[in-house]
C-alpha cells in the first residue's frame, strides 16, 4: 500500500505524497516533529478499523483508504490472508516497528511460503508438534527441509506451467490487435464512405427539389402569361413558339422529377447503415472485447511469473540449505548434521522454523557484512544473538544490523510478492558510521527501485553528504506559529545535449 | 588555447576505512593534478562540481585547495580557475552557498554557485560560462547561450548528461529517474536519483568544449563534450573503477583534441570469490592466503575487495579474527562480501 498522505495526530501540516517517487528524505532539526507522524500512523495501524477523524492516507489495490479505518483494514486482511502475516509483521515489514522477533517471525513466514506457515500456524493452534518436534535430530530435519524443496518445486512447476502460455497468448494478442486494425481501419473507411453517399445524396436531392421548384415556376408563368410569355434567353414574347418550349420545358421538368425521385429513394437507403459497415463494426467489437479478455490473462499469466520467480528464489534457497547439509555431513561425517539449527545462535532450542530462521539469519548477515564492507563479520554472531534477544546498547553497529535486518525483510516481501507501494525507515541513518553510510544510501537506492517510495528519516548532514541518492526530501522548520513542511527536490540535474 | 578539465575532487572524503587514509588520498591526488596542470601552464583550469564531498566541510580541505591553487599561480600567474558547484558542494538550505563560494574569493579563482556566471579568460578573447548544480536542476528554466563576443566559449555543467535524439526539447518528464541509468558512473559511485532533479536541454552549438561533471568515470558524450571522472577511486564501490585509469583531461578550443592527463589513484584488487562449501575456517584462509599472494605486487596499500563463499556467520567470524583481521592492516581499504553456497 502507498501512503498518500502523511498525517500527524497534533496539527501539523499533512505530507501530500501522491507524486512521491524514489527515496524520500524526512528532515527535522527536532524528533519531535518527525515523531509525530510516525507515532500517528502507528496508533492508527494499532486501531484495527476503529480510527476516526483524519489520518494518513494509503492507495491500495483496490482503492485509497484512510489508515485505521474499516476501509483498510479490508484491504489489509487481503494481503495478511494471501501471504499468510500477522498485522504485526506486516507492520514490520510497512514501519519498521515490533521487536526483532516479529521481524524474524516475518522473515520466517515470507521464507517458507504461506503454505508452509499457515500449516505450522494450524498445527500449532491444534497443539500438534511441527515437523522439526516430532523428533529430534538431523533427519527430520532433513526430510522437512526436502518437504520444503518437494512443495516449492511442485508450485515452480505449477506456476511455469501457468506461464508457459505467456507467449502464446502475447502472440495471440499481437495477432488479434493486427487484425482489430485492419478491421477497425476498414470500418471507419466504410463508415466514412457511408456519410459521404449519405451526403451527396442529401445535396442531390436538395438541388434537383431547387430545379423542380424553378422548372414548375417556369411553366407556370408560361401558363399564365400565354403567347406574351418572354424567352428566358433573348427577353422576346414567345409567340408561336409558346407551345414548343412549353413541351420541352416540361419534359425538362418531367426528368428532373423522376431523378429526384430516385435520389430521394437513395438518401430513405442510405438513412440505414450498410450491412458490410454493420458487420465490419461488430466484428471490431468482438474484437476488442476479445483484445481486453487477452490483455486480462497475460496480465494474470504476467503475475503469475513473478511469484514464478519467488518461488524458483525459495526453492534455490532450499537446494542451498540441502546442500550446504550435505556438506557439512559429509566433511564432519554426520555428526554436525543439525549445525544449520544450532547456528541460528539466539539461545533457543531448533523448532520447525529452525532451518528458515537460519536461512533469514544467513540473510542478514550477508547484507550486514556487505552494509559493514565486512567490518562487522567478526562481531556478527554475539551482535545478532543480543539483537534477537532485545539487547540494546544503540551503538552503530546495532544501527547496521537493524538496517541489514530490514533491507532483508523488506526484499523478502517483495520478492514473496507483497505489493509494498512504501515503506518507512523511522530511524537509524544517523547512527551509521561515515564508513557505512555511503553503503547504507547505496542500498537504499537499490530498494527505492524494487518499492516505489522508500521514506526515510534523515539528518541534514546524511542528505547533504549524498544528495544525488535521494529524490526528494521534506523539511521541518520550526516558525513562529509552531512548524511547516518544505519540499525540495534532490538528485542529479538530467542535461539534455543537442547537436554534434 | 588549452582548458584542463577536473571534476568530483571530493576534498573533504569521510568514506572508506573509518575516514583514514582516503581523505588524505584525494588530496593527494588533487595536488599532483594542480601541479600537472603547472607543467603544462594551461591558463585555463575548469573544475566541473564536487570539488568537496559534502557542504559541511571542515577547514582543511579548503585549505588544501587554498594552497593547491596558490602554488599554481605562482608557476602559471595568468591562470584562471573556474569552478562551478555540484551538488555535494551545494548546501540543503539556498540561502547559504557553501564552500565554494569560500575558495571563490581566493585569487585567480572564479566560482558559481547559485547563479549561472560567466568569466572571462586569455585577456578576454574567451568566455567560460559555469553553470552550478543549483542552476542546473531547475530544468527547463535552465537558459545558457554562447558568449557571441567571445572567440572561445567553454561550458561547465554538473549533471548527468544524456543526448537529445533530433531537434527537439527533452521528452516530456525526463527528470534525473530516467537519466539515472545514463548517468553511469555516479557521483560517489551510488547513481543520481530517480526522479530527484530537473531537466534542462542545452544545444552544443557554438560551444568550443563542454566540460562535465558528477559521473566518476572518465566519458565522451559529444565530439567536444567530455566528462573527466573523479581523480579518486572513491564511493561505496571503488572496485567498480579498478580497471579505469583516473586523472584530468586537457583539451585544445582550436582542434579540439582532448588528451587524458593520468595521476597516480589508489590501486583497487578485487579478488575472485574464495569458494568454501567444502571446508571450513581453515579451508577458507588458506584458499584467501593463497589468492592474497597471488596478487601481482601484493595488497599493500591497496583497496581490496574478498568475497568469501558458502562460509557461515561463524566461520566467517572466526576467519576474520583469524585472517581477515591482520589483512585489514595492510590494506588501505578491506571489503568482505559473504556470499552464499552455490545450489549443486
Amino acid at each position: 500500500m502507498k501512503l498518500e498522505v502523511l498525517r500527524a495526530a497534533t496539527p501539523t501540516a499533512a505530507i501530500d505524497l501522491r507524486d512521491a517517487r524514489g527515496l524520500v528524505a524526512f528532515v527535522s532539526e527536532t524528533d519531535a516533529a518527525w515523531g509525530g507522524y510516525v507515532a500517528a500512523i502507528r496508533a492508527a495501524f494499532a486501531a484495527r478499523g476503529r480510527m476516526r477523524g483524519p489520518g494518513s492516507v494509503v492507495r491500495g489495490e483496490a482503492a485509497v483508504a484512510t489508515v485505521g479505518t474499516a476501509a483498510f483494514e479490508a484491504q489489509l486482511g487481503k494481503v495478511l490472508a494471501k501471504h499468510a502475516l500477522r498485522r504485526e509483521e506486516y507492520a514490520a515489514v510497512w514501519l519498521g516497528t515490533g521487536p526483532p522477533r516479529v521481524w524474524v517471525g516475518a522473515g520466517v513466514g515470507l521464507l517458507q511460503g504461506p503454505a508452509a506457515t499457515r500449516r505450522v500456524r494450524e498445527g500449532a493452534a491444534r497443539g500438534e508438534p511441527g515437523p522439526g518436534r516430532t523428533t529430534a535430530g538431523a533427519g527430520v530435519e532433513a526430510a522437512w527441509v526436502g518437504g520444503l524443496a518437494r512443495e516449492a518445486r511442485a508450485d515452480v512447476e505449477r506456476l511455469t506451467r501457468s506461464c508457459e502460455g505467456v507467449g502464446g497468448v502475447g502472440g495471440r494478442l499481437a495477432e488479434l490487435r493486427e487484425e482489430a486494425a485492419v478491421v477497425q481501419g476498414d470500418a471507419d473507411a466504410a463508415a466514412m464512405a457511408w456519410v459521404r453517399e449519405r451526403q451527396d445524396a442529401e445535396t442531390r436531392l436538395l438541388l434537383y427539389r431547387d430545379r423542380e421548384r424553378e422548372l414548375r415556376g417556369r411553366l407556370e408563368q408560361i401558363r399564365e402569361a400565354g403567347d406574351a410569355a418572354a424567352c428566358p434567353n433573348c427577353d422576346r414574347p414567345l409567340g408561336e413558339r409558346m407551345g414548343a418550349v412549353r413541351r420541352a420545358r416540361r419534359e425538362e421538368w418531367e426528368a428532373v422529377v423522376q431523378d429526384g425521385k430516385w435520389w430521394r429513394r437513395r438518401r430513405s437507403q442510405l438513412e440505414v447503415k450498410p450491412e458490410r459497415l454493420k458487420a465490419l463494426e461488430m466484428r471490431a467489437l468482438a474484437l476488442h472485447a476479445e483484445i481486453r479478455d487477452l490483455v486480462e490473462e497475460l496480465q494474470r499469466r504476467r503475475a503469475a511469473e513473478g511469484e514464478l520467480k519467488a518461488a524458483t528464489k525459495r526453492l534455490e534457497r532450499l537446494l542451498a540449505v540441502e546442500a550446504s547439509r550435505s556438506a557439512r555431513a559429509g566433511a564432519r561425517g554426520g555428526s554436525a548434521a543439525t549445525g544449520d539449527i544450532e547456528a541460528v545462535g539466539d539461545g533457543r532450542p531448533a523448532t520447525e522454523h529452525g532451518v528458515a530462521r537460519g536461512h533469514f539469519r544467513a540473510m542478514v548477515h550477508a547484507r550486514l557484512v556487505s552494509l559493514s564492507g565486512g567490518r562487522l563479520a567478526g562481531r556478527f554472531p554475539q551482535l545478532y544473538a543480543d539483537w534477537v534477544a532485545g539487547k540494546r546498547e544503540g551503538r552503530d553497529a546495532e544501527a547496521v544490523l537493524e538496517l541489514a535486518a530490514r533491507i532483508t525483510l523488506v526484499e523478502l516481501a517483495a520478492e514473496a510478492g507483497v505489493r509494498l507501494g512504501s515503506i518507512i525507515f523511522p530511524a537509524g541513518l544517523e547512527r551509521l558510521s561515515p564508513d557505512d553510510l555511503p553503503r547504507a544510501l547505496s542500498e537504499l537506492v537499490l530498494l527505492a527501485k524494487r518499492v516505489p517510495l522508500v521514506l526515510a528519516k534523515a539528518t541534514p548532514e546524511v542528505v547533504a553528504g549524498a544528495p544525488e541518492c535521494f529524490d526528494l526530501l521534506y523539511r521541518f522548520e520550526a516558525t513562529g506559529k509552531g512548524s511547516r513542511v518544505r519540499r525540495q527536490r534532490l538528485g542529479l540535474a538530467t542535461i539534455w545535449l543537442q547537436g554534434d | 588555447m588549452t582548458v584542463a578539465h577536473l571534476s568530483d575532487l571530493h576534498l573533504g572524503y569521510r568514506g572508506g576505512a573509518g575516514g583514514h587514509g582516503r581523505a588524505e588520498d584525494v588530496v593527494r591526488v588533487f595536488e599532483a593534478a594542480f601541479a600537472r596542470i603547472a607543467d603544462l601552464g594551461t591558463q585555463l583550469v575548469v573544475i566541473a562540481g564536487d570539488i568537496f564531498d559534502h557542504p559541511h566541510v571542515t577547514a582543511p580541505p579548503i585549505a588544501a585547495f587554498s594552497r593547491a591553487a596558490a602554488r599554481l599561480r605562482e608557476r602559471v600567474p595568468e591562470v584562471t580557475v573556474a569552478v562551478a558547484a555540484g551538488a555535494r558542494d551545494t548546501p540543503l538550505d539556498p540561502a547559504h552557498e557553501g564552500p565554494v563560494a569560500v575558495i571563490g574569493a581566493l585569487a585567480g579563482v572564479e566560482a558559481a554557485t547559485t547563479a549561472v556566471r560567466r568569466v572571462r579568460f586569455a585577456g578576454g578573447e574567451g568566455t567560460v560560462t559555469l553553470v552550478p548544480h543549483l542552476v542546473a536542476r531547475r530544468g527547463r528554466a535552465l537558459k545558457v547561450k554562447p558568449d557571441r563576443g567571445a572567440r572561445w566559449n567553454v561550458l561547465v555543467v554538473h549533471g548527468a548528461v544524456r543526448r537529445a535524439r533530433g531537434s527537439g526539447a527533452a521528452p516530456r518528464g525526463s527528470a534525473g529517474a530516467r537519466g539515472r541509468a545514463a548517468a553511469g558512473g555516479q557521483a560517489a559511485g551510488v547513481g543520481p536519483a530517480a526522479t530527484g532533479g530537473g531537466s534542462g536541454t542545452v544545444s552544443l552549438k557554438g560551444w568550443d568544449y563542454v566540460a562535465l561533471g558528477s559521473r566518476h568515470t572518465r566519458a565522451k558524450v559529444a565530439a567536444r563534450a567530455h566528462y573527466s571522472g573523479s581523480l579518486e577511486r572513491i564511493g561505496p564501490d571503488p572496485w567498480e573503477e579498478a580497471a579505469v585509469d583516473k586523472g584530468f583531461l586537457t583539451a585544445r578550443l582550436d582542434t579540439g583534441a582532448v588528451r587524458f592527463q593520468p595521476v597516480e589513484a589508489r590501486a583497487a584488487v578485487s579478488l575472485a570469490a574464495v569458494d568454501a562449501v567444502d571446508g571450513g575456517t581453515a579451508t577458507a584462509a588458506r584458499r584467501l592466503s593463497e589468492a592474497l599472494a597471488g596478487v601481482p605486487g601484493g595488497i599493500d596499500g591497496k583497496l581490496l575487495r574478498v568475497p568469501v563463499r558458502g562460509l557461515s556467520p561463524e566461520d566467517l567470524a572466526a576467519l576474520d579474527r583469524e585472517l581477515l583481521a591482520r589483512v585489514r592492516g595492510r590494506v588501505a581499504e578491506l571489503r568482505v562480501d559473504a556470499l552464499p553456497a552455490k545450489a549443486r
